[in-house]
């Protein structure tokens, strides 16, 4: 397997708290986090590029909403 | 990219462990090889797998090799299981763990000369709780504590309760009514000390 | 990743294993690998007399073989709540896990039961007027009638046809 590399982000105080929230309510690190959020984040390019959409659910009501990315 | 390591399953004509290859990052080649061997002897079967095709699980690899990962065990040139995985999107129900993410084993199955259902003696065992060990490692290693989860064939429920000591959370109505099975991070340690 | 595990491990966790099957996935019925054919339960539109076909066909198998439904949903290792609303709710569709088992256990065609059950789409007309006419020899819930007899032995063979 490749060796692995080092990056420095730049965050604002915002994004630095979502983060941090973000860790706290999935039990990661800010790595962790960040790893799981790049994965999804191809995922959901990889399907965009294939024509199909990204919607979500309500549980109870079956309203479908889509998430549209740019 | 492929990984190669060591792995262990035991041969019960031979009744001994033999060493197999572990690989992380089975190639569309072999995957190829695996479904076509396999297909052969499932096709007439009533092996609850028997109509899933490889290469299009193989594909979702392809397209997001970050979210999906395609392990196998590898004896004498042939697959011996294969499992495909979700590491990202997938998140607990276990009411403790709830909401946290989780590895989803998507797919796993064992080939069919190993398998009870297709064959009066298989030839390997361990396939099963080698892959498992495979996903609650992965689970580890991506800070995910050792939370995995699946949803079971009906002839391999009691397997992932009784045998594997997985939570069952019951039929899952949003996916064909199979059992949804769960560990959380105490049950993939006891499982990991066997 | 390589893997960390030892010869040790897998001999102390195997004793338990014997002849176990292992799969772990999506549910694999010939027809519900094609996404086209399947019915979006909640919105099936070509319900007709081909669920309740279904429905009456279990019921009566389920006698004919002496079973209480009790006694089915426990062989066929699904819900006994199920079963009941599979046999006495009209139109009611079954998951397709349980359509399986109920298949396996009853040995009767899986991917007929799957068209009969409303989980995938029925294109065969001589099932569908096959189903027509077996709900209408239908009679009540108690011990088969000669004729309940031969109307379910004869609906079976056209299923295995």
């Amino acid at each position: 397997m490749a060796d692995k590399k080092t990056m420095t982000l730049n965050m604002t105080d915002a994004e630095m708290e979502a983060l941090e929230e973000l860790c706290r309510r999935k039990d990661l690190s800010k790595t962790a986090v960040m790893k799981q959020a790049l994965r999804l984040y191809q995922l959901i390019n990889a399907r965009l590029d294939v024509g199909e959409k990204l919607f979500f659910e309500h549980e109870l009501t079956n309203k479908k909403s889509e998430l549209t990315i740019l | 990219m492929t990984e190669r390591s060591v792995a262990y399953l035991y041969h019960r004509q031979n009744k001994k462990e033999v060493e197999v290859v572990f690989i992380d990052g089975v190639d569309r080649t072999d995957v190829a090889k695996a479904q076509e061997s396999w297909h052969k002897l499932l096709k007439d079967t009533k092996s609850e797998h028997a109509h899933w095709n490889w290469n299009e699980k193989y594909q979702l690899v392809a397209e997001a090799p970050l979210a999906y990962r395609i392990f196998g065990l590898e004896a004498e040139g042939q697959m011996q299981g294969l499992m495909l995985v979700w590491t990202a999107g997938k998140f607990c129900r276990i009411e403790s763990q709830k909401g946290k993410p989780l590895i989803y084993i998507d797919y796993l199955a064992t080939a069919p000369w190993n398998s009870a259902d297709v064959i009066a003696e298989p030839i390997y065992a361990g396939v099963g709780k080698v892959l498992i060990r495979a996903a609650v490692q992965l689970s580890l290693e991506d800070e995910l504590q050792g939370r995995i989860g699946l949803h079971s064939l009906p002839q391999a429920e009691s397997y992932y309760r009784d045998n594997c000591k997985m939570t069952d959370l019951g039929q899952d109505k949003a996916y064909y009514g199979l059992r949804y099975f769960e560990t959380t991070p105490e049950q993939s340690a006891s499982f990991i000390r066997g | 990743m390589k893997l960390k595990m030892t010869k040790e491990w897998l001999m102390k966790n195997l004793d338990k294993e014997d002849k176990a099957i292992v799969s772990a996935g999506s549910f694999s019925c010939s027809k519900l690998d094609a996404l086209d054919e399947l019915v979006q339960r909640h919105a099936a539109k070509e319900v007709g007399a081909v669920v309740p076909a279904f429905g009456r066909l279990i019921s009566l198998s389920r006698r004919n073989k002496g079973l209480t439904p009790e006694k089915l949903a426990e062989q066929a290792r699904i819900d006994l709540d199920e079963l009941v609303s599979i046999e006495q709710v009209p139109n009611y569709i079954p998951e397709p896990r349980t359509v399986c088992q109920l298949a396996q256990v009853l040995n009767l065609s899986e991917d007929k039961l799957m068209e009969l059950s409303g989980n995938t789409v029925s294109r065969d007309q001589k099932l569908k007027d096959g189903a027509v006419k077996f709900v209408a020899s239908a009679q009540s819930l108690d011990k088969l009638s000669r004729d309940e007899k031969r109307a379910l032995e004869d609906f079976v063979k056209q299923l295995s046809k």
